[in-house]
């Protein structure tokens, strides 16, 4: 994750390639009912946001989102079509976004549905203009430390796989060539360095060929 | 000759000398006579030529033949004597050796005479009884017999007897110490070596251990029978086919038969056919691996009735393991099953409600959540575009007033709110403001809108009203307002239209309307007012379908469209009218 100095703007290159502002400008909205929509259209324009939509049902907001995608999505739960549940999934899967739920409903089973779906606030009606200022800011920090740790762990994961690599092209050294450890490392890295070739290469080159 | 005389005691094994000494012992005195009765005959004969006698040859003959048949007989006679005797010797020493070896027995031996008198008892009889050889002979056995038994013992004993048969005897003996005993005899006929009737030899052996576990077995299955008999538990027994083989009286009480009408048969007609399957399963199961199975089915009992009933049902093995029959003790559990039943329809129920009641809770909250956020929405939506408090304060209580008339309406109604008592009642608000009757028509089939949906609807139509009072047909007294509605011809839903008709003379719009046009015949979204963006995003999210107006020279056309399907509209034939205000 890269962040970028974009004519005065601050922007984050997450590792998936995608690039999002430091904050949320381009909100989703999806909701059925035509004056809360209304509300809700409004104090995101108050709090300096793009409103997306508003969408009138689940179909309606992944349609828009694939149309233009949004930094942020507020999704109502119960919408005509897929439910507010079932379309955070789908942007987060499809497009990586980040959604909060905006919903009437905060019994158990709702919760733990939008909890599974992996949203990232939760927000009950009717909500204040402070509660949705909240909710989208935190909803924002944890999907950027999210994508953090995820671009660490996705590095971790192949230097991993590269030490794995530079290994087994050591002990094939060390069979072979009747080589020390040590030796076989820095014949590896010798090599590497007299044929100007990443290291990586160099052990793929033994593994595949199994010759030094 | 007598034959060597022998003594034979109970420690001798040989009773009979071998064949050449008893030859030898018995005849060997008679045949010397034998030979020399032929000799002398011969000589008589003149079968020796070398005699010369001076007798006759007739008279020698003569005197030869009376000495041959003289001596042969005598050597005959003397020779069956000697048998005689041997047999006699014999069946002596037999006698002693018999007499011997029985007193080894720890059973009693007898015998008796071909006269029924008892001639002998062993040791152990004596010893048992405690008297002597001399008192227990003849018939005086029967002095130590049970005194109950006496009679059966004679007459069974004679009459075999006579019939000469082998017979046994049950009997109790009284001991030394005076306790009685019971003993079992077998006795059968003995016969001498000529085959003539000798009498009987038998032997009585001590049964008290035997008799007593059988008669201990005896009590304990009466008081099992007893115990089994008054159970108020059903009990049976039935083969692995299905056939009964025992049952109790509470069974034939309970199926009003006898044990004999059921004994033989199978139990199936008992049971309904509907739960047949259960006693099929539980002697598929029965076996080695479950011995014991419980279950419970309805059985049919001897008025008619149904009855549930609980059965225990175990598996009787032989002892290689094989089924041999199956046994079942079952109890009525009607009465607990039907409290059963009702306890759990009550759960159930009571279940049920508490769903529903968590249902109803979170709707209740889901609604009023929504309802104040609308109205938040609603606040936001007037708030930009009225000029006065006064107006928004209009405006918003003519938006709760029309919720609560939907509302009124949906509590009075079960699960919808028919669209024609809606427009009524909205219109019945307006009534001060446009005075007269026959102001508003409906006209469509009878319609029932969801909650959601008629919310909806009552604040279009209550937008429509106020612009109408404000500025359009309602403002002349003769001015008209026709809402008509039709199920369209394709797509789901419903098709409205608001149509105003004013008199010419009336100016029709006013530039503050919401609904104010811009010359042309169709109000662009982007020209309208509040309460226009209000109609045509309620028919828009709501009602799923759209909106849109018109001028006509009569006045103003607003169509509605809603594209939500509804489940509830009853179509008459033909559309009535209905005139409102």
């Amino acid at each position: 994750m890269k962040v970028i100095d974009d004519h005065g703007t601050k922007k984050i290159i997450l590792d998936s390639g995608r690039t999002v502002p430091d904050r949320p400008q381009r909100i989703l909205v999806a909701e059925d009912e035509h004056l809360v929509a209304a509300e809700i259209t409004a104090r995101l324009t108050e709090l300096g946001y793009v409103v997306v939509g508003p969408a009138v049902d689940g179909e309606a907001a992944i349609r828009l989102a694939h149309n233009g995608v949004p930094d942020l999505a507020i999704l109502d739960v119960r919408m005509p079509g897929p439910d507010g549940v079932a379309v955070a999934k789908d942007l987060y899967a499809t497009l990586g976004v980040p959604s909060i739920i905006l919903s009437a409903y905060s019994d158990g089973p709702t919760l733990a549905a939008a909890r599974e779906a992996g949203v990232f606030a939760y927000i009950i009606k009717p909500a204040s203009l402070d509660q949705i200022r909240a909710a989208i800011e935190i909803a924002w920090d944890r999907y950027l430390d999210l994508m953090r740790a995820r671009g660490e762990r996705d590095e971790l994961h192949r230097r991993l796989e590269e030490r794995k690599f530079v290994e087994s092209a050591k002990w094939i050294l060390v069979d072979r060539k009747k080589m020390s450890e040590p030796d076989a490392m820095r014949a590896l890295q010798k090599r590497a360095r007299d044929t100007r070739t990443k290291l990586l290469d160099v052990c793929r080159d033994v593994i595949e060929t199994g010759e030094f | 000759m007598d034959p060597a005389p022998q003594t034979f005691s109970s420690d001798q094994t040989r009773i009979r000398p071998s064949a050449g000494a008893s030859f030898m012992c018995l005849y060997l005195g008679p045949g010397v006579l034998a030979l020399a009765t032929l000799a002398l005959a011969a000589d008589l004969l003149g079968v020796f030529p070398a005699s010369n006698s001076s007798e006759l040859p007739s008279a020698r003959r003569t005197r030869g033949v009376v000495v041959l048949a003289v001596g042969l007989l005598l050597a005959f006679l003397w020779a069956r004597t000697q048998r005689r005797r041997w047999d006699r010797l014999f069946d002596r020493c037999y006698q002693d050796r018999f007499t011997a070896h029985s007193d080894l027995l720890p059973a009693m031996l007898w015998t008796v005479r071909p006269d029924s008198m008892c001639d002998f008892l062993n040791r152990a009889w004596l010893e048992y009884c405690g008297r002597a050889m001399e008192t227990q002979i003849g018939h005086g056995w029967l002095e130590v017999v049970h005194p109950d038994d006496r009679d059966p013992c004679r007459t069974t004993f004679l009459s075999a007897f006579e019939q000469r048969k082998p017979f046994h005897l049950y009997y109790r003996l009284r001991r030394a110490d005076g306790t009685y005993r019971r003993f079992v005899a077998s006795a059968t006929p003995t016969h001498s070596q000529s085959g003539s009737f000798s009498g009987y030899l038998g032997v009585s052996i001590d049964v008290e251990e035997q008799a007593s576990a059988v008669d201990r077995l005896r009590e304990s299955e009466e008081r099992y029978r007893g115990i089994v008999e008054d159970q108020t538990e059903l009990i049976c027994r039935w083969t692995p086919d299905g056939v009964i083989s025992f049952v109790n009286d509470a069974y034939c009480r309970t199926f009003g038969r006898h044990a004999r009408e059921l004994i033989g048969h199978s139990f199936a007609p008992m049971i309904p056919e509907e739960d047949r399957h259960v006693m099929d399963e539980v002697a598929q199961r029965l076996g080695p691996k479950e011995p014991i199975i419980t279950s419970e089915h309805r059985v049919i009992v001897a008025d008619g009735s149904v009855r549930w009933h609980r059965w225990t049902d175990r598996v009787l093995l032989d002892q290689s393991g094989r089924v041999v029959e199956y046994q079942g003790v079952g109890a009525d559990i009607t009465e607990s099953k039907v409290a059963e039943l009702s306890a759990r329809q009550a759960n159930e129920r009571l279940a049920a409600l508490l769903t529903r009641e968590a249902e109803l809770r979170r709707e209740l909250n889901h609604r009023v959540r929504n309802n104040l956020a609308s109205l938040l929405g609603l606040v936001t939506l007037y708030t930009r575009s009225t000029v006065t408090v006064p107006e928004l304060a209009e405006a918003i209580r003519g938006k709760v007033a029309a919720l609560r008339e939907v509302h009124e309406l949906i509590s009075a109604s079960s699960g919808g709110a028919d669209l024609a008592s809606l427009v009524s009642r909205l219109a019945g608000t307006f009534a001060k403001f446009a005075p007269g009757a026959g102001r508003i028509t409906v006209l469509g089939p009878t319609v029932l809108l969801p909650p959601e949906l008629a919310s909806a609807m009552a604040m279009i139509i209550q937008e429509l009203l106020t612009n109408s009072v404000k500025h359009g047909a309602l403002v002349d007294p003769e001015g008209k307002i026709t809402l008509e509605w039709a199920v369209p011809s394709e797509g789901p839903g419903l098709s409205l239209v608001w149509r105003e008709r004013v008199p010419p003379r009336v100016a029709l719009a006013d530039p503050a309307s919401d609904f104010s046009r811009d010359g042309t015949s169709e109000f662009p979204p982007e020209h309208g007012g509040v309460g226009l963006s209000l109609v045509k995003g309620l028919a828009s999210f709501e009602l799923r379908g759209d909106a849109s107006f018109s001028f006509e020279p009569a006045g103003l056309v607003c169509r509605i469209r809603i594209g939500v399907p509804l489940d509830l509209i009853q179509a008459p034939s033909k559309p009535s009218g209905q005139t409102l205000a």
